[in-house]
């Protein structure tokens, strides 16, 4: 576990022992005493796992989920609390949060549910990196060869291609072949994921 | 015909008084709800560090960090202490009515509060002044009981700001009782004005909440009020309460 946890508590005593906890075990930690002490610097933190308690004065937990949102920072967040509000778990959830544990919160419950954030954490990150490398490989292609890789990811023959773009079948395979030495890859599949996440469809 | 009227403004009478009884008995049962709730987690704080350190200071023994270990088993000693702190006093809360209450001297509770909080007083560089009648103030309660409501609002103006200015004056309004507490202090923040006197409402960092609503719940119990008196330039509460017919 590698990646900072942010946590969010109001009361002092509990921010510390949660801190200790989870430093004696190696979790790095970086505490915050109130939702808008997090919020003003959120955009300036790596991204990490976020533990927030969702009764806290000002703005709850639960408001800052969704102003956290708001600002485009989607990072796994796990709920603790001291009282089981079902609909504020119910809330939470809907918010996008992974986890929902009752305070007092259980040591192995919530390493466990810290491991989960940081690999939905890496997966996100993944993907996004997988996006724009396809995003930089569809915007390294010529306008014809970029025609031509949409209609290969919609399903249409070299033959089709050419008819539709009034070019000969050979043209076409050229181009094909182009793409696939900047994609570094023939296979039609991975041509059309290429496309797919380009478009910024999941 | 006149008593067939008179029976039936009886029975309206009994009716109105029943419906009262529903209500305040509905009130208190909406706010034993809250009471559960932010119970449940004002507790959940303290137990939440205890199990946490505890956790910790597992890992610690298994590496022999003696010195890391003491250092968690303090803290862990001070939240289970504050654990009983609430407790206690969600005991005297749901304490069923008693009927303790006597004759007792208004002038002697405040002296006395002045004396138990004579050294914290002066820690904080604060001075209580007393400005109470010469003749006898006697009201109807229980003694232990007035005097934890008038420590309770010393103790709020003392912590409400270092070399506090604390004024308590007592005198006899009518057929009641009137103590008025007030402080220089920076007054009770206006976020929380409105519910100060609401279970769990606390401006401070390890307040419980539960002083002023408790205070308030026994001097209901006494037949008397309080109120945080608004528009003065010191931090003024003040309690009535009726006079003891001897
Ligand atoms: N004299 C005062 N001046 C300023 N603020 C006050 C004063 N008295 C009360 N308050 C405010 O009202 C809040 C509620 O007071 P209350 O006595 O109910 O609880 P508390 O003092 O926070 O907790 P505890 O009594 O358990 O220590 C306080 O936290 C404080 O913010
Ligand atoms: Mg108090």
């Amino acid at each position: 576990m590698s990646r900072t946890v942010y946590l969010v508590d109001d009361d002092e005593t509990v921010r510390s022992a949660l801190t200790l906890l989870l430093e004696t075990v190696g979790v790095t930690v970086k505490s915050f005493a109130s939702p808008e002490a997090f919020l003003t610097q959120a955009a300036n933190l790596p991204p990490g796992c976020l533990i927030l308690d969702i009764r806290m004065p000002a703005i709850s937990g639960l408001k800052l989920q969704e102003k956290l949102s708001a600002q485009g920072i989607f990072w796994p967040t796990v709920i603790i609390s001291g009282h089981g509000d079902i609909e504020a778990c119910r809330r939470a959830f809907r918010n996008g949060a992974i986890d929902y544990l009752r305070k007092p919160v259980d040591e192995q419950d919530l390493i466990d549910a810290i491991q989960k954030g940081q690999a939905e954490l890496e997966a996100c990150q993944q993907r996004a990196a997988e996006r724009a490398e396809a995003q930089a490989l569809v915007s390294a292609l010529s306008p014809r060869e970029s025609e031509v890789l949409e209609m290969i990811a919609k399903g249409v023959t070299t033959k089709q291609i050419a008819h539709a773009l009034g070019l000969s079948p050979r043209t076409v395979e050229s181009h094909r072949a182009a793409i696939a030495a900047k994609a570094g890859t023939t296979s039609t599949a991975e041509l059309t994921r290429f496309w797919l996440e380009a478009q910024g469809d999941p | 015909m006149k008593q067939r009227a008179r029976r039936k403004e009886a029975e309206q009478r009994a009716d109105l008084s029943a419906l009262e009884t529903r209500l305040a008995h509905a009130s208190r049962v909406n706010a034993m709800g809250e009471m559960a709730s932010g119970m449940a987690h004002e507790l959940a704080q303290p137990l939440t560090a205890i199990l946490s350190q505890a956790q910790a200071g597992r890992h610690l023994v298994r590496r022999g960090d003696v010195e890391g270990l003491a250092r968690v088993l303090d803290d862990t000693v001070a939240q289970a202490q504050r654990g009983a702190d609430i407790l206690e006093r969600l005991q005297r809360w749901s304490r069923p009515n008693r009927d303790l209450a006597q004759a007792c001297s208004l002038n002697d509770a405040a002296l006395r509060v002045k004396r138990l909080l004579g050294r914290e007083a002066q820690a904080k560089g604060a001075v209580v002044t007393l400005d109470l009648p010469n003749t006898l103030l006697q009201v109807k309660a229980d003694p232990v009981e007035l005097e934890q409501v008038i420590f309770n609002l010393v103790r709020n103006a003392l912590d409400a700001a270092d070399r506090a200015r604390v004024l308590l004056r007592a005198r006899r309004v009518g057929d009641r009782a009137v103590l008025e507490v007030s402080d220089d202090g920076p007054g009770v923040p206006a976020d929380i004005r409105e519910r100060v006197f609401e279970p769990f409402v606390t401006g401070k960092k390890d307040g419980t909440g539960l002083g002023l609503a408790l205070c308030q719940r026994l001097v209901e119990e006494m037949g008397g009020d309080m109120e945080l008196v608004s528009g003065t330039a010191h931090t003024t509460f003040r309690l009535s309460l009726p006079i003891a017919v001897s």
